[in-house]
């Protein structure tokens, strides 16, 4: 018998006419659906992930296409700047090297790298030809230098990225702590790091400390989120404040923290499982949902039961999701609970988890019934943990599943004519409605080529344009794929 | 034209046991000495389960370095006889099962690996595992570069 590969592998028809299609947009007709394909290839073919935008495919199947992966270009550079002063104060600064790392990134796509300089600054990489790159170069901590960013850079041909860091504008300020109750007034927090991340890209800058109640950081101009937290105290909060550097301020922005007393509180109590016996192992995850006196903070605290079922966390005063998250393969449920009040020594309620619900439906087709389907069941809150299982002969499943919001994926085999289908229901809702039908869906079909040549085993995600993830499929072995995908993905045009 | 899957090296993947082949030799022997007992129907050897066979994956070379840039996905296809019923699973060294593992399709599968720090020294380890569980494993050793 010889080894067959997956499913989708069979023998496809591809006798349709092709059509040219490249990451800047495809030129065919008709024109009946726009999606986004991301092709991951293996790094045999010595390629990288790149998304394909605005791919039209029509509904009855007519073409397919051609996704051409682009070669990867080089940028490359050096990173410099002006070191205030490298030895001590009364020797003048001096530009030279800046260690630090380049990024550049297709935001919302699978197109990205971020690589690390070596000791001269220098830097190079590889990345897929597209527009709209953001390009980062990021100072290592703890530079005083500022990180710049930069959006809408078109990366066709090898480059140099070559950058001079300036000082930049200051962003400075105080972090200050009610003083003891016998001499009132404030005190300067010493511990801690400060940390501006660009907003638009949601790339960080270095990290510098909070000494003696003040820091500094530089930056350009733009908006950005200022954070502070303690990556040494579990204990301490995450601060953060939107804040915008203005090109017109030569002084820089100050921006100062007036932090109230962090004073913890305990949160303790007991998880028991269907049998009412002590759970251990189950982690306990607290998260703020707001903080007494920290309107800018948040905090998150994880803890795990003993023996006896028992845990304990150390808090700060406020309100908190807390969510119980068994451990993975066990059959038990997670479990939340909403708004719960913390201030003082707080002993919750008793949580007992319950076991994983077992759901029983048939997958079918307006044709009949779908065996072979992949059911997935994913959580949408907690640990996102998965659940899968594949449906038997007769298109029916049994399929053991938390308690909860649960994003239902339905894959057919690739012999049934339809599509993946999605479903957002409770493991109970999904009982009672039994029965789980098919999208008919579109074929979309189509070949992956890098320099002419079939790119096999690569990840082609189907897409729209807001990012969600409509269909997967994998290319065979001559670089085929064929999918069917729901027609709610449609972007008529 | 498409053609079906044939493996890497191609042919097939399913070997006899060992000493089958010096069977056929025995109706030989049979014939010249006249031995009692002789059997001269056909001879089937009974086909042995072979383990799943790592195809590719999109973070090659497996069982090496991996070095996490920022957060990816991380895909491996594998073949079996009989891939629907394969089963992955996912484990990094210190935190234990990844638990947002999906099947993509019934030969591959797929992890989200955020570019966390706690990650960097991790060996994430997956393992296929078919119906008569035969398994296969591939490893990376995670290095996560901020």
């Amino acid at each position: 018998m010889s080894l067959l590969m997956l499913s989708l592998l069979g023998c496809m028809s591809m006798e349709n006419s092709l059509a040219e299609s490249d990451a800047g947009g495809a030129e065919f007709e008709p024109r009946d659906y726009l999606v986004r394909l991301d092709v991951w290839p293996s790094s045999s073919d010595e390629s990288l992930p790149q998304s394909f935008f605005d791919v039209s495919f029509d509904s009855d199947s007519a073409w397919s296409t051609t996704l051409q992966l682009g070669v990867p270009v080089t940028v490359s550079g050096q990173l410099t700047g002006f070191q205030a002063n490298p030895t001590a104060i009364s020797v003048p600064g001096q530009d030279g090297a800046v260690e630090g790392f380049f990024q550049a990134l297709v935001p919302g796509t699978p197109m990205g790298r971020v690589v690390q300089t070596d000791e001269r600054g220098a830097f190079s990489a590889q990345v897929v030809p597209s527009e709209g790159y953001t390009v980062a170069l990021i100072p290592s901590t703890p530079s005083l230098l500022p990180f710049l960013v930069t959006g809408g850079e078109d990366l066709f041909t090898d480059q140099d990225f070559s950058t001079y860091l300036d000082f930049g504008l200051p962003v400075w300020g105080s972090v200050t702590l009610p003083a003891s109750e016998d001499t009132g007034g404030l005190s300067g927090l010493d511990q801690g790091v400060v940390r501006l991340t660009h907003s638009a890209s949601g790339i960080s800058g270095p990290e510098r400390p909070v000494e003696d109640g003040f820091y500094m950081l530089r930056a350009y101009p733009g908006d950005y989120l200022l954070e502070l937290y303690d990556p040494d105290d579990p204990d301490f909060p995450l601060i953060q404040r939107a804040i915008t550097v203005g090109a017109e301020d030569a002084s820089g922005l100050q921006e100062d923290f007036e932090l109230p007393e962090i004073a913890q509180v305990v949160a303790q109590g007991e998880v028991r499982d269907a049998d009412s016996r002590p759970y251990s192992g189950v982690e306990v995850r607290f998260t703020s949902l707001s903080l007494e006196g920290l309107p800018e903070g948040s905090h998150t605290v994880e803890t795990t039961t003993n023996g006896s079922g028992l845990y304990i966390a150390r808090l700060l005063p406020g309100s908190y999701l807390v969510e119980y998250l068994p451990p993975y393969g066990d059959d038990a449920s997670s479990a939340e609970v909403v708004d719960v009040q913390v201030s003082g020594t707080s002993t919750l309620p008793t949580q007992t988890l319950e076991p994983l619900t077992l759901v029983e439906a048939t997958v079918s087709t307006e044709n009949g019934l779908a065996p072979g389907t992949l059911v997935r069941a994913q959580e949408v809150g907690f640990d996102q943990r998965v659940y899968e299982t594949t449906s038997g002969p007769d298109g029916s499943f049994l399929l053991p599943v938390s308690d909860g919001q649960l994003e239902w994926t339905f894959t057919p085999d690739l012999g049934t004519q339809a599509a993946t289908t999605f479903k957002a229901m409770t493991a109970q809702e999904m009982i009672e409605a039994e029965q789980v039908l098919l999208d008919s869906g579109v074929q979309l079909s189509g070949v992956v080529l890098l320099e002419g040549e079939p790119v096999p085993y690569s990840v082609v995600d189907v897409r729209d344009a807001e990012d969600k993830l409509w269909a997967q499929t994998v290319t065979d072995d001559e670089g085929w794929f064929q999918v069917r995908v729901s027609e709610a993905i449609a972007l008529e045009e | 034209m498409l053609s079906s899957f044939q493996p890497p090296g191609g042919g097939t993947q399913t070997r006899k046991p060992d000493g089958v082949g010096i069977l056929g030799l025995w109706p030989a022997l049979c014939i010249l000495t006249g031995l009692s007992g002789c059997y001269f129907g056909p001879i089937n050897p009974i086909e042995e389960d072979m383990p799943p066979v790592f195809i590719s994956s999109n973070k090659e070379p497996v069982n090496a370095t991996m070095v996490i840039e920022q957060s990816t996905n991380v895909f491996v296809i594998m073949s079996d006889e009989d891939p629907e019923t394969l089963r992955y699973e996912w484990v990094l060294s210190e935190d234990g099962w990844v638990e947002n593992a999906k099947t993509v399709s019934p030969g591959a599968t797929q992890v989200f690996l955020e570019a966390d720090p706690d990650l960097d020294g991790q060996r994430l380890t997956l393992t296929a595992i078919d119906r008569e569980q035969q398994y296969t494993s591939v490893f990376w050793q995670l290095e996560v570069l901020r």
